[in-house]
């Protein structure tokens, strides 16, 4: 009897996430988990948001990823620090006075790319943050009567330090149900870290010769594909059921909102999709509820948080995996 | 802990803790046996019981089992259980029995359960249970008539030795978590230094305190409970017997029932008169008496001893025991005849025997049909009696008659030779006389009484009337009274303190003080208990009814070559409650019958009215002829015939039933007696006349029924053990079988699947059952996960494949294809290829008989918290 591996049964386009994976690994060693969610969070039309302490490679997945995608415009990858004197105009883009047409011209700000890379976030007031919400919700800035669209792929990779840190302001809750995802990067493992001690170099200069693997055309084609990814009613059944488990759970004050179902649906979707599946399975929910949701909700003790969000999904997947199929 | 470090832990625990609960669990059920007659005695089975229900519970709640859960279900079954034995067993055989037994079964297997669970879970649980040890010992030790200091530390002794012990072993056991080579070394250290220690503390202050303990006992040492017949002991069914041993107890409630024990005819008169003359009838002789506990007890080891205790329950209707070697033993010759008796048992126990002395034959029969109801056994006995013996032999009476033959008996005695040449055996047995000091008053009495007689009886008569002395104001000085009270010095005799200071007692103390007295002036004599016989009707001579207060105790003496007789010297009680109730209508004698056979019935001819039986065995002219294999015809046109006490005709017998048939014809007397039963029934007439004919069935007659029961009992026994036993069996190994059938429904049931979804979703169950019975940790992971992280890993399998098919199937609305389909088919087969190789046939074996992850299988995994 032959093989059967995973690629051979399900249909998928395969080649091009595995191309996109590949390259950001030759840069980011042992990350690959992280890696699959950024590229299922950009497939899903969602933006990032990953936290961790510095130094953990938050900022080179960002630049990785955006070296791996070509543009025509080559204006592919921004990236702003934030800080806390940044202001909304140097984000948006402000109107100047042309000398020429006697006018006052839109000078686009750093938001009028593809990708761009919010460095510690958490660092600007919240103000800015607040200028990012209409950008990352509805792809569109409005300057006083004017509205400008943004480019059509448009994702926005926010990295933070925990807010526990000196010098943050902790995101609003508005601002964080806008993020598909929030990544925790982790150190990586002992000899992985060796490795990278070892070639620094190498991959030093991996980062700045990295090759352009996908298209920009191609990124918004795969984003199509991913949506067809068929959902199960079961499976919409157990996204409803954690979302709704959030709202009454003892240790937890703010559930999950719909917006943030409907992002578990596309992240379920994508992530799917990456791992060249057609279908949604049980795994997907296991894998990606975490990431999806427990930001957005706001706990009431330390051990909720710790807890809450594990218990519904445990449940859940319980009822999942005892489903019988006919 | 690793696996020998269980089984380490497991053996250790079986040795050091459940085997000495189970040793003294055996010994307290010993104890409860010696003095509950309704255990049987099956102490040992008992202890089986207990130990099955301890060691189940104790191994069953290391695991997660629920206690109150299983202790109720258990409770249950065991109730439920109980009820259909009651149900199921009335006809078979003797349901009253088995119900019975399987409640003790019961009681002793959820006592066993309970200790079980406690040694296993609750901590300080050794406290409690030795608690409870000590107080059921205090309370055995209650329930003891006789308390000897060495019979004390008999019961104390294991344990208090236990209750040491158990606290030092299980919280050893309870804090230990390694089962390793250096706890066992640690732990048999510190035990030896400790059993050495508790041994020497505990041999200390027995042997140094032992003189000490000894005088407590004897200060506070009554025998026998207060407030209790102490002639007479009752058995479970209500029926009544003698006791085994007689004390000397502060109180004796007598009179507790006013039916009548028995009536009995004693065909025995006064030469030459129809004046009836009754006797005395005796259970046992108290040959033996204990002078640290001041007992009389019987000796079944002395040969020469004329007692005749045979137990007419076990013995067949109108069969005969006879044993002549009583008649030796009575070392009489002089004024001795045959006095025939029957007895007619209503609350005395079927096993009991009474008799005149010296008897030497029993009979069980029939009683008459009005009389089923009233009586419930009988038997007809013969005894070897002397014509010198009455119950009218010691008192004076103003019947001239009974003075003239009073003084015509011991006329008659005065003549009896000395006891030279009676064997020194024979002398020494029946004149032991304690030579503790307090009895040195009593030989002193003795010899002063004995001065000036000359001849045995008036030696006797001197005791009699020393009990008869009245003070100046003509009042008795020994008066009878059931509550003697205790001596109010502690360690004095009570013989001594009877004789010498209350001077009141029952007749035990009487016939005590009598038989030492006696023995003092060195004439053998001897305690005997019985019953006392008392003639209050005219109407009926010969027949005397006996209630509970006629139980009794007096003393026989020997006179050579005229025997033992009786010598009642206990005083008149004038307290005297007597004859509760005017006897009743004696039973109607049965006719003695000359032919009495029992057999099978080959043919029957109604017409004639003859029968064709295959004997069993035959009496005739009360001699026996048992296990024959002859055939007779019986002629049944006169007869009677019966089943169950109710008269039938002969059309209703059938062939192959049992039968007994008897014949009162006083024609067939003429025949004389053979040796062997051929001759015998050749002479016989060809058609032998039947009176009466029994059909036999287990409720048939009460003697019979006793028989058949006894025999049941053995059968069932044996019936109920393998039942209980064959069931735990079974319950066990298909508890043990559970994961394999399991899994082959599983595998059926994937066989046979239409459908593909459903077979995946079986065969998905099947290998995820079988990876985990082999002990694949699933934990909190997903199917998928734990399909490539574990068994792949470790096994070299493909079921993250088939985990993905299976979820395509599951989660997509898409066909499989042929390949895929193909694959499930053969997935099953192939995985179960590759656990065969990756484990060993035993570890294969051990993974299916394990039942803890069965369970687990069924458990939801529990909740993570972080």
């Amino acid at each position: 009897m032959t093989e059967i591996n995973e690629p051979d049964i399900f249909v998928s386009q395969h080649h091009l996430i595995d191309a996109l994976i590949n390259n950001m690994e030759l840069v980011i060693k042992g990350k690959r988990k992280q890696i699959i969610e950024v590229l299922t969070c950009l497939l899903a039309k969602g933006h990032v948001l990953m936290e961790d302490n510095p130094g953990t490679g938050k900022t080179v997945l960002a630049r990785t990823l955006a070296g791996s995608i070509s543009n025509k415009h080559d204006n592919t990858f921004k990236r702003v620090q934030f800080t806390p004197d940044l202001l909304p105009m140097d984000l948006l883009g402000t109107h100047v006075f042309d000398e020429q047409s006697r006018d006052f011209i839109f000078k686009k700000g750093p938001l009028f790319c593809n990708i761009l890379l919010a460095d510690e976030i958490n660092r600007a007031s919240p103000k800015v943050q607040s200028a990012l919400l209409e950008c990352m919700a509805e792809y569109q800035i409005t300057m006083g009567e004017k509205t400008y669209l943004l480019e059509k792929l448009f994702f926005t990779i926010a990295t933070q330090n925990p807010i526990e840190m000196e010098g943050t302001y902790p995101l609003p809750a508005a601002q964080l149900d806008r993020f598909a995802m929030k990544i925790y990067f982790g150190y990586v493992d002992e000899e992985t870290e060796k490795n990278i001690y070892k070639n620094y170099l190498e991959i030093g200069s991996n980062l700045n010769e990295i090759k352009q693997v996908a298209q920009l055309d191609e990124i918004l084609t795969l984003q199509e594909e991913a949506e067809k990814v068929f959902v199960h009613d079961e499976i919409c059944q157990a996204v409803s059921n954690i979302v709704r488990a959030t709202r009454v759970h003892d240790g937890i004050q703010t559930g999950a909102s719909t917006r943030s179902g409907i992002s578990f649906i596309k992240c379920l979707k994508a992530y799917a999709f990456i791992h060249g599946r057609s279908f949604v399975i049980e795994d997907d929910v296991n894998e990606i509820a975490i990431s999806v949701l427990h930001h957005r909700l706001v706990f009431k003790h330390k051990e909720a948080k710790q807890n809450a969000l594990h218990q519904i999904l445990q449940i859940e997947m319980n009822r999942l995996s005892a489903l019988k199929i006919y | 802990m690793s696996k020998t470090n269980y089984i380490s832990k497991y053996l250790g625990q079986f040795v050091f803790i459940l085997l000495p609960i189970i040793a003294v669990v055996y010994f307290i059920l010993w104890n409860c046996n010696q003095y509950f007659t309704f255990l049987q005695s099956q102490w040992l089975l008992q202890t089986v019981y207990f130990s099955i229900g301890l060691l189940i519970a104790y191994y069953l709640f290391q695991t997660r089992l629920r206690f109150i859960t299983s202790s109720l279900a258990l409770a249950f079954l065991l109730f439920s259980a109980q009820k259909t034995i009651e149900n199921f067993a009335v006809g078979e055989f003797d349901g009253f029995f088995i119900a019975v037994q399987f409640q003790v079964f019961a009681y002793l297997f959820f006592t066993g359960w309970i200790i079980g669970w406690g040694m296993s879970r609750v901590s300080f649980f050794a406290t409690i249970l030795s608690t409870l040890f000590v107080l059921l010992c205090i309370y055995l030790i209650s329930k003891t008539g006789h308390i000897t200091p060495v019979m004390l530390l008999q019961y104390f002794s294991p344990i208090a030795i236990y209750a040491i012990y158990i606290l030092y072993t299980s919280q050893n056991f309870r804090v230990e978590r390694e089962f390793d080579k250096s706890f066992w070394w640690r732990f048999g250290k510190r035990f030896i230094v400790f059993a050495a220690l508790l041994f020497t503390l505990f041999g200390g202050v027995v042997y140094f305190m032992f003189d000490e303990i000894k005088a407590r006992i004897e200060e506070y040492g009554g025998q026998g409970k207060e407030g209790e017949n102490q002639m007479l002991q009752q058995n479970k069914d209500g029926s009544v017997e003698n006791k085994k041993s007689m004390g000397f107890a502060t109180s004796n409630q007598r009179n507790k029932n006013p039916e009548p024990l028995f009536c009995a005819h004693i065909e025995n008169y006064f030469e030459g008169t129809q004046i009836a003359n009754p006797l005395y009838l005796t259970s046992y002789h108290y040959t033996k008496f204990d002078t640290l506990t001041e007992t009389f007890e019987r000796d079944s080891v002395y040969s020469g001893s004329d007692e005749f205790q045979p137990n007419p329950a076990e013995i067949g209707l109108f069969s005969t025991l006879k044993d002549s070697s009583r008649i030796t033993n009575a070392l009489s010759n002089k004024f001795r005849k045959t006095v025939s008796i029957e007895v007619y048992k209503k609350r005395l126990s079927a096993k009991a025997f009474v008799a005149p002395s010296t008897s030497f034959y029993v009979q069980p029969i029939t009683i008459e049909k009005e009389f089923q109801k009233e009586f419930k056994s009988a038997y007809r006995a013969k005894s070897y009696v002397s014509s010198l013996n009455s119950a009218y032999f010691i008192y004076n009476t103003t019947d001239p008659f009974i003075q003239s033959f009073q003084s015509q008996r011991f006329s008659e005695l005065r003549k009896a030779k000395s006891y030279e040449g009676i064997s020194d055996e024979f002398m020494k047995y029946h004149t032991f006389f304690p030579n503790a000091l307090q009895y040195q008053a009593i030989q002193v009495l003795a010899d002063s009484l004995a001065k000036g007689k000359k001849t045995t009886i008036d030696k006797v008569l001197s005791v009699r009337d020393y009990f008869l002395q009245r003070n100046s104001n003509n009042e008795q000085v020994y008066t009878y009274s059931d509550n003697p009270g205790i001596p109010g010095l502690p360690g004095a005799s009570k013989i001594t303190n009877f004789l010498f200071e209350t001077k009141k007692g029952y007749c035990a103390y009487y016939a005590g003080a009598t038989l030492f007295m006696l023995r003092a002036m060195k004439i053998p004599s001897r305690l005997v208990t019985g019953f006392l016989t008392v003639d209050r009707s005219d109407k009926n001579p010969g027949w005397y009814w006996f209630y509970e207060d006629q139980s009794h105790a007096w003393v026989q003496v020997y006179f050579p070559e005229y025997g033992w007789l009786d010598f009642d010297t206990t005083v008149g009680n004038d307290e005297a409650e007597q004859s509760p109730s005017p006897d009743g209508t004696p039973p109607m004698q049965p006719p003695n019958p000359v032919l009495a056979l029992s057999g099978k019935i080959i043919s029957i001819d109604t017409i004639q009215k003859l029968l064709q039986v295959k004997l069993n065995n035959l009496i005739f002219r009360d001699v026996e002829y048992v296990s024959i294999d002859e055939q007779a015809m019986l002629d049944v046109s006169v007869c009677n015939i019966w089943k169950d006490s109710l008269p039938i005709k002969i059309s209703d017998l059938k062939i192959k039933d049992d039968v007994m048939g008897v014949s009162y014809v006083d024609a067939l007397t003429k025949f004389s007696i053979e040796r062997n039963v051929k001759p015998l029934l050749n002479k016989l007439p060809k058609k032998l006349p039947i009176d009466d004919l029994f059909i036999k069935s287990l409720k048939q007659h009460s003697s019979d029924k006793k028989k058949v029961e006894t025999i049941a009992k053995t059968c069932s026994w044996r019936f109920y053990i393998a039942i209980v036993l064959g069931s735990c069996l079974v319950l066990f190994l298909g508890i043990l079988l559970l994961p394999s059938i399991f899994y082959r429904y599983l595998k059926w049931k994937a066989k046979h699947a239409k459908r593909a979804e459903s077979k995946a979703y079986y065969v998905y169950r099947a290998s995820m059952f079988l990876a985990k019975q082999h002990g694949l940790p699933q934990n909190n992971l997903s199917p998928l996960q734990f399909a490539k992280t574990k068994v792949d890993m470790q096994l070299n399998t493909q079921l993250t494949q088939f985990m993905y098919v299976y979820l395509k199937l599951k989660f997509s609305k898409q066909s499989l294809t042929n390949h895929e389909k193909q694959f499930i088919d053969n997935f099953l087969q192939q995985f179960e290829t590759k656990i065969n190789r990756s484990f060993k046939r035993s570890q294969r074996f051990r993974s299916f008989v394990n039942i803890n992850r069965f369970i687990d299988y069924f458990y939801m995994p529990e909740l993570e918290s972080n």
